[in-house]
């Protein structure tokens, strides 16, 4: 717990601010690049950057998703200077919608043909998501990482073991949390991005040497 | 030196390509199981010989690649596979394509901007295999091989998903077999599996493919039929029932014929739930067995 608020300390105001802006920077230009990539405006709401302990982080997540459950989760990860975990949430449905919306969905297909189509859907929409967010973010601070493919888990109730079994307690998690809302459809959902507490010093100098740009 | 004899020896295939689809490297497995060697490849683009390619779900995720410098997944549950190739060993019976899983990532030349793509594939056909096989245990009936009650109540929630969007019409048929307890009393177990057998096998071989037969429990059968009104529903009905009435079945050289009873019920505004489809296909049913068996009811 000491570490907790030692590492939440070893965050300025100034940085903490930084940081924010970083992530307004980075997630305006992912809205940009994604209009073109999928064809649709995607809306990516101010992110809300927080600071929360891994003992925390659990309760935290929970209180954040306004969505009832059961819903399709996304889980991802990325490895590099910057590490961490991607946790998105689809409400339930939103597969058929997201599958008309890439042209994917074809009404008289046959039952296992149209269910993987949707699951692609989701796969794909969340691969892309997280690709414009943590690409359009590294890209910024000048760095890359590597993604591991994603993992969905469709009209379930939570089950976020894994996330979260890979968060230790004693950590500080930098919570990113955007929502999302495609224009043309009425899909939304929520986008978490979770750093590993390994990547906060490089983080720390990343942001500064961002700064010392301007 | 030693990266390129690696890239052919391992058993996962590479592919190179710059941002016009140009391919610049085909390791070994590419070539053993496309039957293209590089000279056939090499500067020349990836769609010539595999235009099946050339499709937005690729393109978009390309572009995502380049765009994000992130990486684009194709996993063999859903996509099966990007390059049509032939299965090869013990599962080439089972699928007409190798099953495979492919990533696209980016390469970045030495400014650090992305210059070229690369494809990984894996062959996944085995899992694929056993998947499959899961996936059969899950959904069949395992006396009768057609769908089960679980996949039932899935296939009303997808069709009435389609009949609030799309508002097309679907129809559900509750089907019995008359008197089969008689059956199964005077001529054993093992002759009533068998006339369940026949006669599900009968019924699903006569139905276009996009109709779901399931085994609603004993020898009560259910059919969602999608894009089929009360009408329509009625002549499948009476094909059906044509169908079990004249099925021939002995024991000891004795002729044992069956009919069966038919509830049909079509979805309408003020019938939007599942629970209430399948009990007024039910109550068309009991109608029809109320009214002498070998019919067919609509529900009103």
């Amino acid at each position: 717990m000491k570490q907790v608020q030692e590492l939440s300390k070893s965050f300025s105001e100034d940085e903490k601010e930084i940081l924010q802006e970083v992530m307004n920077i980075s997630f305006g230009k992912a809205i940009a690049d994604l209009a073109e990539v999928v064809g649709v405006l995607i809306d990516l709401s101010v992110p809300n950057v927080t600071l929360v302990s891994g003992e925390d982080f659990p309760v935290y997540l929970v209180n954040k998703i306004k969505v009832a459950p059961p819903y399709n989760s996304i889980e991802q990860n990325f490895s590099g200077k910057l590490s961490g975990h991607v946790f998105m949430i689809f409400p339930e449905g939103s597969e058929k919608k997201l599958a008309d919306l890439l042209g994917t969905h074809d009404e008289h297909l046959e039952f296992e043909d149209a269910a993987r189509l949707e699951k692609g859907a989701l796969i794909e929409i969340g691969n892309i998501l997280t690709g414009a967010c943590i690409g359009k973010l590294v890209e910024v601070l000048q760095e890359t990482v590597s993604f591991t493919p994603p993992r969905l888990e469709m009209a379930s109730s939570p089950s976020w073991q894994t996330p979260l079994n890979l968060i230790k307690k004693e950590s500080v998690v930098i919570s990113v949390k955007t929502e999302f809302k495609f224009s043309k459809d009425d899909i939304k959902g929520y986008f978490f991005l979770i750093t590993n507490d390994q990547s906060i010093p490089w983080f720390k100098k990343a942001l500064h040497a961002f700064m010392a740009q301007f | 030196m030693e990266v390129p004899q690696i890239l052919d020896a391992i058993d996962t295939g590479i592919v190179v390509f710059d941002r016009d689809f140009k391919v610049s490297y085909w390791n070994r497995w590419m070539s053993t199981h496309s039957h293209l060697d590089g000279e056939a490849v090499l500067g020349r683009s990836l769609f010539e010989h595999y235009p099946s390619l050339k499709n937005a779900r690729f393109l978009r995720n390309c572009q995502s690649v380049l765009t994000f410098g992130s990486s684009a997944f194709f996993p063999q549950d859903p996509y099966c596979f990007l390059f049509p190739m032939k299965p090869i060993g013990l599962f080439c019976p089972e699928f007409e394509f190798m099953q495979q899983s492919c990533t696209i990532g980016p390469i970045r030349n030495e400014i650090g901007e992305i210059s070229a793509l690369f494809i990984t594939v894996r062959d996944m056909s085995e899992v694929a295999v056993y998947e499959k096989k899961l996936i059969e245990l899950t959904q069949r009936d395992p006396l009768t091989g057609i769908f089960n009650r679980r996949c039932l109540n899935h296939f009303i929630q997808e069709e009435l998903y389609r009949f609030k969007r799309y508002r097309r019409p679907f129809s559900v048929l509750m089907i019995d077999l008359d008197h089969f307890k008689e059956v199964n009393d005077r001529f054993g177990h093992l002759f009533g599996d068998e006339m369940l057998k026949v006669v599900s096998s009968s019924m699903a071989s006569s139905m276009r493919r996009l109709n779901h037969l399931a085994r609603y429990g004993g020898e009560e059968f259910c059919c969602v039929l999608p894009e089929t009104d009360s009408t329509g529903a009625v002549v499948v009905a009476e094909k059906l029932r044509k169908l079990i009435e004249g099925l021939c079945f002995f024991s000891d050289r004795l002729q044992v014929k069956v009919t069966a009873s038919f509830g049909s019920v079509t979805v309408t505004e003020n019938l939007e739930d599942a629970d209430l489809i399948l009990e007024k296909a039910d109550q068309a049913l009991y109608q029809a067995k109320e009214e002498g068996r070998n019919r067919v009811v609509s529900a009103r």
